[in-house]
């Protein structure tokens, strides 16, 4: 290589090389030791002797400062070479690609079968539920889970108007059993949008366990990268795939159990994602498989919402806290919910004891998603 | 007394000076036998010395702007992870939307003249500012080579120092801002937004902009970014040259909690840095200025260790940052006496930190990522190439390697025109004379 042995020889006495160092270094004892030992000699009155005490000590300065200069530079390294320092280097580079094919991001949802949500009694409602499998391309995974788009909606209908959207995390999606099973709740939603209730939303559930260990929808250090998926992969699959919108303040997160936490987690993590929370009362002092980070004190602590609501700013969020049971009043949240300073609010609802006992979140929701008209007015 | 103010360094030079000339006059006195003499004469050079080297460090740290003040050199008053106070509510001033507006204009500076010097030139420094507007007129060399000049003196009278105009549709803005996150609470002062003239020019008036934050290396002043890499006038120049469309640039210190360097990354149990410049920044950027929306492929440029945070932010952030110039980085998860244990005592969580680790083993995000070094004078440089051979797609890698160039301003101008024309070509531009009807996305 003719430039590196180039580089070589001019480095003999290089800005950087240990041989400029040790030179000064000897220059510098060299000065000194004359100085002090023939100090009385430039004692003399007069001019010449004055003349020739300042040359001694600027010439001993200056010595040191190069010295001083040199070291420093050598352990921060801000000038490489001579001609660095004196700014002769010159002209640029060329811009190469190293990698020019460019891809899909890998971000998708398969759709593996529809069905139509039909609510006896209610002839408006209606809407079709999707199992699908979602692709997240940041985090890689891929969770099957449903998909809930509302009667009426078809893609880049409505003036571009994009929908609100509800992403459930629960296990219990195929459960139909559970009020959290991914059939009652869209057949609730459908009702309470047919009734006016509730602007027309998009669901989206999603298992709250991504992995044989539930993280608390974290991303495990190292491994699952669950906060990945939750707070950038799905926003960005529902935004390309269907509708949805793109505001903070249309998101909202809605779990059960570990879901709960879940919802909880994401909305104060990534306020800029999620601005509405609901999860069942609880206590929530401390995560679901807090065994994921046991190794490390300090995000152990940081993931528990208790020290998160104590120590951080608290967020621009509506918080509501659900169930189980008909009952209303905070319950076991109370101590949770008493953290929740403004903008933070924090409300309570017991659920429903009929066919949907979500209702009464739905409409919470509903009351605390922006009305369109304020929304199409902040867009423009 | 500031450590950056010019006063400082001023008595300290005089100082200095005056040791030499207390040397030279008491020399006589020491000239004895006796030990005491020579004692003396070790004392006269030694404090004599001592001066001189002090001054000059200081002078140092203001020409690189390591150290903004002596509490960022010292620690001490540098905000605890529990910055809560941040986001009170009902603060005076708050949008509408019951968030709270997180980011204070300290000052009001002519933007640079493209052409000219980078400007203002006698700008205070960071932390030396106090709240308030301030106005200057501006004095430049040479021929602007930019939009219409209004009162100026009379043109083609090159060499002369003249008047031109300072009006912010013809040289743009650039203002002194502090922010404080929504999300986490941190505080950074002294850091510079530059509005571009566009912003304020009639066709433009109701565009949103591009926006790119850059950001200094560790330890670092955002007025360095101004002054020393020159990146508000290389843009200017670019931008009246048709080489790029006029941006937003936002220009912070990479350590927001001096003298601490957290490498933008979220400390468990401790700051949040990462979520500060992903999520808090574009937020109160967004709150305040017509610029694009959040998630909207910001842009991101940065040196040293903010070559490290631009090149992470946009990997964790994608589609916040959708591209991002890392001048003279470096790619893994740094760990010294000045980061301290950044990653909670767990490997896992560096690794995720290590920008080698996340190619090998996580999906490549969907990014441009333009990396500079020189092959002869930058230790940065093995780490670079074996840093490039991980990338692969979606991401794109691009790469501007000097053949000879330190770690200095001197080689990241050298960089900085084709990094930004690079970084042009990836921001969405504004659209002048938009009907606002279209701005909704």
């Amino acid at each position: 290589m003719h430039v590196r042995d180039e580089a070589n020889r001019a480095d003999q006495m290089g800005l950087t090389s240990p041989a400029l160092a040790v030179t000064l270094a000897v220059t510098v004892t060299v000065l000194l030791a004359v100085i002090l030992l023939g100090w009385r000699r430039l004692a003399g009155r007069g001019v010449r002797y004055i003349a020739l005490r300042i040359t001694a000590a600027c010439a001993l300065q200056a010595s040191v400062l190069s010295l001083v200069f040199v070291l420093v530079n050598n352990s921060l390294l801000f000038y490489s070479s001579w001609s660095d320092l004196v700014g002769a280097d010159t002209g640029g580079g060329t811009v190469l690609a190293v990698q020019g094919v460019s891809v899909d991001a890998g971000n998708r949802v398969d759709v593996l079968s529809r069905s139509a949500v039909t609510v006896p009694g209610v002839p408006q409602a209606g809407g079709h539920l999707d199992r699908v499998r979602i692709h997240g391309a940041l985090s890689g995974l891929t969770v099957p889970g449903r998909l809930f788009l509302p009667a009426g909606y078809r893609r880049g209908a409505n003036g571009g108007q994009r929908y609100p959207v509800i992403v459930v995390i629960t296990n219990q999606a195929a459960n139909d059993s559970s009020p959290y099973g991914a059939r009652r709740l869209a057949g609730a939603a459908s009702a309470q949008i047919a009734a006016g209730r509730l602007q027309p939303v998009i669901l989206l559930f999603v298992p709250a366990r991504l992995s044989r260990s539930d993280q608390g929808c974290l991303n495990q250090p190292g491994g699952i990268q669950g906060e990945t998926f939750f707070a950038q992969d799905i926003p960005r699959v529902l935004q390309t795939a269907v509708d949805a919108s793109t505001s903070a303040s249309q998101w909202a997160l809605l779990g059960d159990r570990s879901g709960g936490y879940c919802s909880l987690q994401l909305a104060l993590d990534d306020s800029t994602v999620f601005s509405i929370a609901v999860a069942p009362r609880a206590s929530y002092t401390r995560p679901p498989g807090a065994g994921v980070v046991a190794s490390s004190p300090q995000l152990r602590q940081q993931d528990n919402l208790m020290w998160q609501l104590q120590h951080l700013p608290p967020q621009p969020l509506s918080v509501l806290f659900a169930g189980p049971g008909t009952a209303s009043g905070l319950g076991p949240a109370r101590g949770l919910a008493a953290l929740a300073r403004p903008p933070m609010r924090a409300a309570s609802v017991g659920l429903g004891s009929g066919r949907w006992p979500l209702a009464p979140v739905l409409d919470w929701i509903g009351a605390t998603l922006p009305a369109r008209a304020a929304l199409a007015a902040a867009a423009g | 007394m500031g450590l950056d103010s010019g006063l400082f360094e001023i008595i300290m030079v005089v100082a200095a000076a005056a040791s030499l000339a207390v040397v030279v006059w008491l020399w006589p006195k020491a000239a004895g036998q006796h030990a005491a003499h020579l004692a003396a004469r070790l004392g006269l050079i030694a404090g004599s010395q001592l001066l001189v080297i002090v001054t000059f460090l200081i002078c140092l740290n203001g020409y690189f702007g390591f150290y903004g003040s002596w509490a960022q050199l010292l620690g001490g008053t540098s905000p605890s992870t529990v910055a809560a106070a941040a986001a009170r509510p009902g603060a005076a001033g708050g949008p509408s939307d019951g968030q709270v507006r997180s980011l204070v204009v300290n000052m009001t500076e002519p933007g640079p003249v493209p052409g000219g010097q980078v400007l203002p030139a006698e700008a205070p420094r960071y932390a030396a500012a106090g709240p308030g507007l301030h106005r200057r007129r501006v004095t430049v060399h040479g021929q602007p080579q930019y939009g219409p000049v209004a009162g100026s003196g009379v043109p083609g009278l090159s060499g002369l120092s003249k008047r031109v105009s300072t009006s912010p549709a013809v040289v743009g803005r650039l203002l002194m801002v502090s922010m404080t996150g929504q999300q986490t609470g941190i505080t950074a002062r002294g850091a510079y937004v530059y509005l571009p003239p566009q912003y304020f020019q009639r066709a433009y008036a109701h565009a949103r902009f591009p926006a790119v934050l850059a950001l200094t290396g560790y330890p670092g002043a955002s007025w360095s970014i101004v002054k020393r890499l020159g990146l508000p006038s290389e843009a200017a120049r670019l931008v009246a040259a048709g080489r790029m469309p006029p941006a937003i640039y936002v220009m912070m210190n990479v350590s927001v909690v001096m003298p601490r360097d957290t490498e933008c990354t979220n400390v468990p149990a401790g700051p949040q840095v990462e979520s500060f410049f992903a999520q808090d920044v574009p937020r109160a950027i967004e709150q305040s200025f017509r610029v694009q929306r959040l998630g909207s492929a910001w842009g991101l440029i940065g040196y040293s260790t903010g070559g490290y945070c631009a090149a992470k932010l946009a990997m964790l952030n994608p589609y916040q940052f959708h591209s991002a110039v890392s001048l003279a980085g470096y790619y893994v998860a740094l760990r010294d006496n000045t980061t301290g244990n950044l990653y909670g005592g767990s490997l896992g969580y560096r690794h995720e930190n290590d920008l080698d680790w996340r190619l090998a083993h996580l999906p490549a995000p969907p990014i441009s990522l333009l990396v500079t070094s020189s092959k002869i004078g930058e230790k940065t440089y093995p780490g670079t190439m074996a840093f490039l051979r991980l990338v692969h797609s979606p991401m794109q890698g691009y790469s501007l390697i000097l053949a000879q160039g330190g770690h200095n301003f001197g080689s990241w101008q050298r960089e900085l025109p084709q990094s930004l024309t690079w970084l042009g070509r990836r921001l969405r531009p504004a659209v002048p004379n938009q009907a606002q009807v279209l701005l909704h996305s």
